[in-house]
This record gives C-alpha cells, structure tokens and sequence, in this order.
C-alpha cells in the first residue's frame, strides 16, 4: 500500500499540489489571461503528444523496412543484425513501459495534471468572486491566439513539408 | 504537384528524425515484397482524393480533430506509400488519414486480427487490428479506391478522457463513415 503511494506519486509529481489547490492550501498570483494562455497550452501540447504517439503507431506497425530483415535464412547464413536492429527499433517505438509511446503516454498525464493544477487554482479565485469569473469567460471567448513556445532542444516536433 | 505521390517526392519526408523506417535507399530485396520490380516502376499512390486537401477543417473539428500535419511514409523498402495527414485532439484520440497503394485484397491477405469486411458508401472497406503492443488502443480502416485505398488509422490511448474507453475499430469506422462521402465517384 504504501508502495502504491510512492509509485503513484512518482508517476503522477502533480496530484498533491492538485489536492492541495482544491483544499484552498495553494494558491497562484498570476493574472486571469495568464490562466487562458496557460490552459491553451496544455491542449496544445497533449495534441502533439497524441501526435507523435500516432506516428509511433506507424513505426512500429511496419514489419517490413527493407533492411533485409526479411531474408530467410539459408543454413548458417542470415542476416541476423537486421532482425535485431528492425525489432527493437519497433519494441523502442511501442512495446513496454520503457517504450518511446509509454513514455509519451505519461508526459501526456503530468501535461493534464498541470492543466487540472492551474484550473482548479483559477476555479478557487473565480467561485466565490462574479466579477472575476465574468472577466474569465469574456477573456477565454476574446483573447487572440498566442503562439505556442519555441522549440529549443529535443524540439524533434512534426514534419511539415511545404505543399 | 504534378510529381505528389510518386517515390521521388518521398525523400523529403525522410528528414524526420522520426521517421527512420525505409528512408533513403537502403532497399536491400526484404523477401516477402517484391522490390526489384519495384525499383524499376515508380510506385505510386491513388491520385483521386488527397486527404490533406479535400477534407474540410470543419469536418475533422465535428469529430474533434484539429491540428493538422503532412504526414508521409514509407515501408518496405519504398514499395509500400502513405501520403496524407495526420489530426489529433487534446482529450481524444489521434488520427491518420492517408492514400497508399495497399489495397483491401493485400490487406485481408494479412490475415490481421480483427479483420472484417463491409461496404461504405459502395466501397469495398476492410478493417483490421496491426498494432501488437496495444491492440485495442489502435485500429486500421482501408476502404477501397482506384490504384489503393484510403487508409485511416486511430490511436486511441485508454489514457485519453474522452474516447479512451469507446471501442477504437467503431470510432475509426464512425470517422471513415463522415470522410468517404467526400471522395469523388472517380477515386
């Protein structure tokens, strides 16, 4: 049991503070079209995610890649590294917990525990202030489109070929 | 334009570094495909609809979908093609919708789990389960047209809160169901 609650919170780093915003214990200082922002970003980013994890699919969907994996071995001749290399590039695509799509799949949850994070401390400054919550939903309805960060490092991101 | 589809094109795509699988030429006659033959024919893809242009922004969005991407890709050794897009939601499953000259018959030939046969606005459709680390979380729709299909994939992770419990197979065929109306009769 008590295993459970280390590991769980070693997988999910948020859900405390969440619980602690929703008992009133935490709060944020930051202006209400920091909110929007900060919650169009959360979308932004677990659309990517659900992305790549869709490219990951067609990764390792692929059995053939044409590295000879294929071969069939004529007695002690075949081409052993291309079936290694091709399986655990498909197993490191998908396959486990260690695999690139797992991986993603938690980077997705903490994303989404942030985004519960920062609506749950906006809800505590909107509940019990009319004007506050006006000003919210007029601001999520008119505020522009801002775009998202800029890629730094490992910003792999999604190919776009002009067309 | 003029060139989309044919395997020429195809290594542009292959600047991704996500995309490892089949680029450049490191075609070295994989068993089960005939590539010799296809290194002497340009493979091609159905030319009849493009995915990334023929289906409205607006069509996508009523199933959730936004957040539209080229997404090409190769298997094979260069003789397998997809060209198309792919969508996603934040809180729902991710799409892939593309043209490849894998047809139904090729696919039944496979003998995928979950394979079934139907028709959807009078093509030939087969739907079938690739994905072996998660099958249920994955799901594969091509429906017939002239020189291939149009292959629709779902990645549907039961992590995502608002598809991540429906059935991925009826989700892909719901989605097949609003986009092949679309394609000209000609396809």
């Amino acid at each position: 049991m008590v295993d459970n609650v280390i590991q769980s919170s070693q997988q999910r780093p948020v859900a405390a503070l969440i619980e602690e915003a929703k008992a009133g214990n935490l709060s944020v200082r930051m202006d209400l079209d920091k909110f929007v922002h900060l919650d169009r970003d959360c979308n932004y980013f677990k659309t990517q995610i659900r992305k790549i994890q869709t490219v990951l699919d067609e990764i390792s969907q692929q059995k053939h890649w044409g590295y000879g994996e294929s071969y069939v071995a004529k007695g002690v001749l075949d081409l052993v590294s291309s079936k290694t290399m091709v399986a655990r590039w498909r197993s490191k695509a998908e396959g486990g917990s260690n695999s690139f799509y797992a991986a993603l799949d938690s980077h997705w949850q903490t994303v989404d525990d942030f985004q519960t994070l920062f609506r749950t401390v906006r809800e505590q400054m909107t509940a019990h202030d009319e004007a506050q919550a006006a000003k919210y939903k007029q601001l999520e309805s008119s505020l522009p489109q801002q775009a998202p960060a800029q890629e730094r490092l490992l910003g792999a991101g999604f190919v776009t070929e002009s067309r | 334009m003029i060139d989309r589809g044919v395997i020429s094109m195809v290594a542009v795509s292959c600047s991704a570094a996500f995309l490892l699988a089949g680029c450049g030429s490191f075609d070295s006659g994989g068993g089960v495909i005939n590539s010799s033959a296809a290194a002497k024919v340009p493979v091609q893809v159905p030319t009849g609809f493009d995915p990334c242009q023929d289906i409205p922004d607006s069509v996508m969005a009523s199933v959730g979908q936004s957040s539209k991407d080229v997404d090409n890709f190769q298997a094979g050794g260069g003789t397998i093609l997809w060209r198309g897009c792919a969508w996603a939601s934040a809180d729902g499953y991710a799409s892939r919708i593309q043209v490849t000259n894998i047809t139904v018959d090729s696919v039944r030939g496979q003998h995928f789990p979950g394979t079934q046969e139907f028709i959807i606005n009078g093509r030939r459709a087969i739907i079938s389960q690739q994905q072996d680390d998660h099958p249920s979380a994955a799901c594969t729709l091509d429906v017939a047209m002239k020189g291939g299909s149009l292959e629709f994939n779902l990645t549907n992770p039961a992590s995502a809160p608002l598809t991540g419990k429906t059935d991925t197979c009826l989700l892909t065929r719901q989605l097949a169901e609003k986009i092949v109306p679309l394609m000209p009769a000609s396809a």
